[in-house]
């Protein structure tokens, strides 16, 4: 960590990060076609290149002998999971401010899939709601891209909210609303929704069958 | 006013940065510089959004010579390069190192625990006036820095500045 006027880094191993180094340049451009294995700091940097601005931890440091990196520390902040879980809690009519919350993270999730960028471990435990001044939204903060990958491929977009989706209500019982907000939010935002959708109900329906038949 | 930090990943080593405005021998230092005479970096504090963005250079420059990797030839040469969101060395050093005509320097010093001498020899030959670290925000050409590290309007709503370039001088030669 380094020790700052903000605040510490959250330091992160990354076995992959070792074996590319020493490949420096062609072996990280990204190819035109099909998938490219990268890392952590291929997904962060992305957003921070790409011009709809997924938010996403800052990479401060990449430590080449160690083969690791360092990442802003999102202070300030739960996982949308607990915050979900206190509002249901406390009272069901709080959940407007959910389905306003589900919305974002549609708007979110289709910004990072028309990037091409498939997060890979979708849960409501890898979104942080940082808190920000008062009297404004808390602000949404996506992390933990360990399993992320980049495909243009409707398929693999499709099993990324489909794995959200499973996560999401069997963490979180009557919310099958709030995950369709969700879903109608993200299919109003993402320019390539229709193929993604269709490829979600595909997997949605293979997964039954598994189930009727195991 | 000056500002030491220790780099924690190299608990022996310290960070200091001082600032001046109303510099009036920029070029005599920039001289001095380029023969070696002076034992710290020297940087155009406008292209800076705050301390931070030198720690983090100072902290990758000082890791890259801690296992030999550096680009550049010397560890002050190094930090100057390392602010740069690009590979190219020429053009990191007019862009963020001091020329004839600043009026304003940030010098940079790393050094050990207990060399604050080396502080404050650089600090002496500095014929300027001595700014709180933290105010080198008021010296910031906002709009260069942005287009330099190719910053969009939507990163900073998402964002701030600050991590937006932070980010781009950490992951520079893995993109």
């Amino acid at each position: 960590m380094i020790i700052t006027i903000n605040g510490a880094g959250v330091r992160k191993e990354l076995q992959r990060l070792k074996v590319k180094i020493t490949n420096v340049s062609d072996q990280w451009r990204l190819t035109k076609n099909g998938k490219q294995e990268v890392t952590d700091v291929m997904y962060l940097t992305m957003f921070y290149f790409s011009s709809s601005g997924i938010p996403a931890p800052a990479v401060y440091f990449v430590d080449y002998k160690y083969h690791c990196i360092f990442l802003e520390e999102i202070v300030g902040s739960s996982t949308l999971r607990d915050h979900i879980n206190s509002v249901q809690r406390r009272d069901s009519c709080a959940d407007r401010g959910l389905h306003e919350l589900a919305e974002r993270v549609g708007r979110i999730l289709a910004k990072m899939h028309d990037e091409n960028v498939i997060h890979g471990d979708l849960t409501t435990s890898n979104m942080l709601l940082r808190r920000g001044p008062e009297a404004t939204e808390p602000e949404l903060v996506f992390i933990d891209f360990g399993l992320s990958y980049i495909s243009a491929l409707p398929e693999d977009k499709g099993v990324d909210l489909f794995v959200l989706e499973k996560a999401f209500l069997s963490t979180h019982p009557d919310t099958d609303v709030l995950f369709e907000k969700l879903l109608k939010s993200y299919a109003a935002t993402s320019k390539m929704s229709a193929a993604v959708i269709k490829k979600l109900d595909e997997v949605r329906l293979r997964g039954r069958k598994r189930s009727m038949v195991g | 006013m000056k500002l030491t930090q220790t780099l924690e990943l190299y608990p022996d080593t310290r960070v200091t940065q001082v600032l001046f405005k109303s510099v009036e021998n920029a070029a005599e230092l920039r001289q001095k510089a380029v023969e070696g005479k002076i034992n710290g970096a020297l940087i155009n504090p406008t292209m800076l959004v705050d301390p931070f963005q030198v720690l983090v250079a100072a902290n990758r420059a000082f890791h890259l010579h801690s296992i030999g990797k550096m680009k550049t030839r010397s560890l002050n040469s190094e930090i100057i390069f390392s602010l740069s969101p690009t590979n190219n060395i020429s053009e990191a050093f007019k862009r963020f190192g001091l020329s004839d005509r600043d009026v304003s320097v940030l010098v940079v010093v790393v050094h050990g625990k207990d060399e604050l001498q080396a502080v404050a020899d650089v600090t002496a030959m500095v014929d300027g006036q001595q700014l709180p670290v933290d105010q080198v925000s008021s010296l910031s050409d906002l709009e260069k820095i942005r287009k330099l590290y190719k910053v969009t309007p939507q990163e900073e709503t998402c964002g701030s500045l600050l991590d937006a370039v932070v980010c781009r001088m950490a992951i520079k030669d893995v993109m």
